[in-house]
């Protein structure tokens, strides 16, 4: 609530605007065209990217759960890394080695990379990832039995797929669903890099102009979008809390794939890492061979390395921890306040970083007005108070995701049980709870961290008070100045990062 | 909630409590740098390495530090504003954010960089420039002004970016120059020749390197910053004529100091200091930009001053962007 108190502070009492730009009223914002023409854009994109993501993420995370194929396993891993590359690069590679002078033949390469469908692709590579880890963590404790007792029913894959693994995955579904979509809605890196015009664009046109009340409006339709994706999300997840966890679950046997479904999954699994993380290796590794052959000064990059790896590792356990009450209360809760509720963690995504942090920014500024302390605004920007804040809003949702869908798996049977026999409860804790919530907690961790290792728009405005260096900063800051070697080699480092995150936290998510 | 709440109350209590105290502390002056790190971060090390005046640099793009500040009003903790665009710099000079600077400063640059009013002055200078393909286009193919720039002969072939404040700046300048009718006229007529479109002047100018366009409209460093062997991206300046072209102006970058600032003289000594010879020689030789005091050689590599005919222009034109905003809107361009 507080960055929306904070842009309803800016719309009622709006700060100067020095262009002179009349700020246009919520009604008039709503119902012009233009706002329109942007708005369904914007939810065609979200829905183009859904329809993509989900069913490949959820392809993916069941070949690396269940395949017998190294090959595509491994595959699986490279398929989460652009997940680690900020929007913004991926799209400029991608526009530039797919366009009219890039890697295609000049028969085959088109006019210009711009535009819905390549916004589309890029976008789609990029939330893929978040799918198939959220689909992992859900298919983790799969039970052989009740798979081979689907079968031995007669059941066909079909019919697994209804009774065995729909129930599962749904709840997944529903929060990939909400954290793909509203990834989209918020973006604003890929459309601007490939001229595609939706509501974001609106957005930062306004910020960047002194226009915060018309911000704050834009703000009120963005919301007002994301309406129907939590409806969507309501209607996937369905109405029950299942408990459908099994305590010590058989590992269901691995899978040979049919020779064309190999070969198709393989094909899928290489456009996605040549598109996601080759074209953005050669492109990075190319800005910085130039720079060594032509002597170029590099700034220094292992103090930022090391930067990047603490800030990020301190605010993916704060944040992971931070998802856990929520999750918590809404599994005692449930029912229709637990959904609101849920909506609520939800919506922080829907506002873009700079909205969200110009929303922060605001409610201290109004804050400060009122405590008739000097120095009040600037001391609290300085503590890192806001920029916390600011990360719990903006990746809460994707902590929470994968914490509560583990929760919701856990049946409640197993407590009780321990009760009745009378173990303590941490024993209960540690030796039954944890190992079933650890999968979870894997893919919330490494969600959290790659989404925090590429922000840039929070960081920028409320973590420049604490001196903040940053890969993400660095990559922004000399690709905004032609500055290509130190980019791309700030770029290369991030994605080393990355893989280490994704290293890391593999032996939890695999053998959970 | 209840508990939610006492500790939201405790906490906000306490920073009210330590809010002086932690403001007091021998702080730094604090500087809002719309200019990247990569152009002025060595510099500013510099500035605290000479005087011993401790920095804190907040980086930010400019049009956003601009919002910030405006929205700060006299509770920001800024002391400095240096921007990339001289436009936003109008912008907060005009809603009294800066403080009139000391005589002294004021005079330290060529008088056609800085604010009449004394509220802010260039620290160096940018030209607006073609960037093209010299595998693809000879000089001769160029235009040989910025309105034949919409010349239906380039359909195709040009990249822009409307949302850059350097593009924005520019075609206010234009309104100023050409009027308002003919600037919208020119603006459409580029648009028949359908541009493509990048959210920064950089990408314009790897993508002329890259080949995917043949001419870009941009600021003159870019290139040079791009490192590359045999490099086919050129820049380009329309010919001196009879009267300058209104494609050749140049772009200021610039610094003021906010009005509630009560580090005035650490501040001062900061503006003293980046159009003093060693930092207007540093914006010359490393990061190929104008100097704006007069003596200060330019890069080799660079055409000098002199010999570009310049359009006269003056910097309110620059920063009259609203106009610019209504007009770039009803073309759909924003």
């Amino acid at each position: 609530m507080l960055p929306l108190l904070g842009l309803l502070d800016a719309w009622l009492d709006p700060p100067p605007a020095p262009f002179a730009l009349a700020p246009p009223s919520l009604v008039g914002l709503i119902t012009d065209t233009r706002t329109l023409e942007l708005l369904g854009r914007t939810l065609a994109l979200a829905g183009c990217v859904a329809v993509l993501a989900l069913p490949l993420g959820f392809w993916f995370a069941w070949v690396e759960r269940r395949s017998d194929s190294r090959l595509l396993r491994w595959l699986c891993f490279a398929t989460l890394l652009p997940v680690a590359i900020p929007s913004y690069i991926l799209a400029a590679t991608v526009r530039e080695s797919l366009g009219p002078a890039g890697w295609l033949p000049a028969a085959l390469a088109p006019q210009s990379f711009t535009g819905f469908w390549p916004a589309v692709l890029v976008l789609t590579i990029v939330t893929l990832p978040y799918v198939q880890i959220l689909g992992a963590a859900a298919m983790a404790r799969l039970s052989g039995a009740e798979e081979d007792a689907a079968r031995l029913l007669g059941g066909g894959a079909r019919a697994q797929l209804a009774v065995v693994y729909w129930p599962r995955l749904r709840m997944s579904s529903a929060y990939a669903l909400l954290i793909v979509a509203l990834y989209v809605i918020s973006d604003f890196g890929a459309v601007a890099v490939l001229d595609t015009q939706v509501l974001t664009w609106r957005l930062y046109q306004a910020v960047d102009h002194q226009q915060l009340a018309e911000a704050a409006a834009l703000a009120a339709v963005i919301l007002i979008a994301a309406v129907p994706l939590f409806a969507a999300a309501r209607f996937l997840r369905g109405g029950n809390d299942r408990r459908l966890q099994v305590a010590n679950p058989r590992p269901p046997a691995p899978v040979r794939l049919t020779p064309s479904v190999h070969l198709l999954t393989v094909l899928l699994q290489v456009t996605v890492v040549m598109v996601g993380v080759v074209l953005p290796i050669a492109t990075l590794s190319g800005w910085t061979l130039d720079g060594l052959a032509t002597d170029a000064r590099f700034a220094p990059l292992w103090p930022t390395v090391l930067e990047t790896v603490a800030v990020t590792l301190i605010g993916t356990v704060v944040l992971v921890l931070c998802a856990l009450l929520p999750a918590l209360y809404v599994d005692r809760l449930r029912g229709g306040r637990a959904r609101w509720f849920e909506d609520a963690v939800y919506a922080g995504s829907a506002l873009p970083g700079v909205l969200l942090a110009f929303g922060l920014l605001l409610a201290a500024l109004a804050l400060g007005r009122m405590v008739p302390v000097e120095g009040f605004y600037a001391a609290v920007l300085g503590s890192g108070i806001l920029l916390v804040l600011g990360y719990l809003m903006r990746f809460l949702a994707e902590a929470y995701a994968s914490v509560r869908s583990a929760l919701a798996l856990v049946d409640p049977r197993l407590g009780e049980t321990a009760l009745l026999l009378d173990a303590p409860r941490w024993r209960f804790r540690q030796h039954v709870l944890l190992p079933l919530l650890m999968p979870g907690f894997a893919a919330s961790a490494i969600l959290v961290w790659l989404a925090l290792i590429k922000e840039l728009p929070v960081t920028l405005l409320l973590g420049g008070a604490m001196g903040l260096d940053t890969l993400a900063f660095r990559i922004y800051d000399r690709y905004s100045e032609a500055f290509y070697h130190d980019a791309g080699a700030a770029g290369l480092a991030l994605l080393g990062v990355a893989l280490l995150a994704a290293f890391v936290t593999l032996p939890w998510r695999r053998h959970a | 909630m209840r508990t939610l709440l006492s500790v939201l109350r405790s906490v906000l209590l306490s920073t009210a409590l330590l809010a002086p105290a932690l403001a007091a502390a021998d702080d730094p002056l604090v500087v809002y740098s719309g200019r990247g790190e990569a152009l002025v971060g060595e510099l500013l090390k510099q500035f605290t390495a000479d005087t011993g005046i401790e920095v804190d640099v907040r980086y930010n793009g400019t049009p956003q530090i601009a919002t910030q500040l405006l929205a700060e009003g006299r509770q920001s903790p800024a002391d400095v504003v240096f921007l990339q665009d001289s436009g936003y710099l109008g912008a907060l000079a005009s809603n009294e954010t800066l403080a009139k600077l000391p005589a002294d400063l004021v005079v330290r640059v060529d008088p056609r960089f800085r604010d009449d009013a004394g509220r802010w002055i260039g620290t160096s200078g940018r030209l607006r420039v073609l960037v093209y393909d010299s595998e693809a286009l000879t000089p001769a193919q160029l235009p040989s002004s910025l309105a034949d720039l919409a010349d239906p002969r380039y359909r195709g072939m040009i990249g822009w970016a409307p949302g850059n404040g350097s593009f924005q700046a520019h075609v206010s300048a234009l309104r100023h120059l050409w009027g308002e009718e003919q600037t919208r006229e020119w603006l459409q007529a580029m648009q028949r020749n359908a541009p493509a479109t990048y959210p920064r002047n950089s990408a314009q100018v790897q993508a002329v390197e890259a080949g995917e366009i043949d001419i870009g409209w941009v600021n003159h460093y870019y290139l040079h910053q791009l490192r590359k062997p045999g490099m086919r991206a050129a820049n380009y300046s329309f010919p001196a004529g009879a009267s300058a072209d209104a494609g050749n102006v140049l772009m200021l970058s610039g610094i003021g100091i906010t009005s509630h600032s009560k580090k005035r003289e650490d501040a001062a000594a900061l503006v003293r200091w980046l159009t003093g010879d060693r930092a207007q020689r540093y914006f010359s030789l490393e990061n190929y930009e104008y100097p704006v005091r007069p003596g200060v050689p330019t890069h080799p590599d660079v055409p000098p001053i002199a010999e570009l005919n310049l359009a006269e222009v003056r910097q309110s034109w620059l920063t009259d962007v609203g106009p610019t905003l209504q007009m770039l809107r009803e073309l759909d361009l924003l």
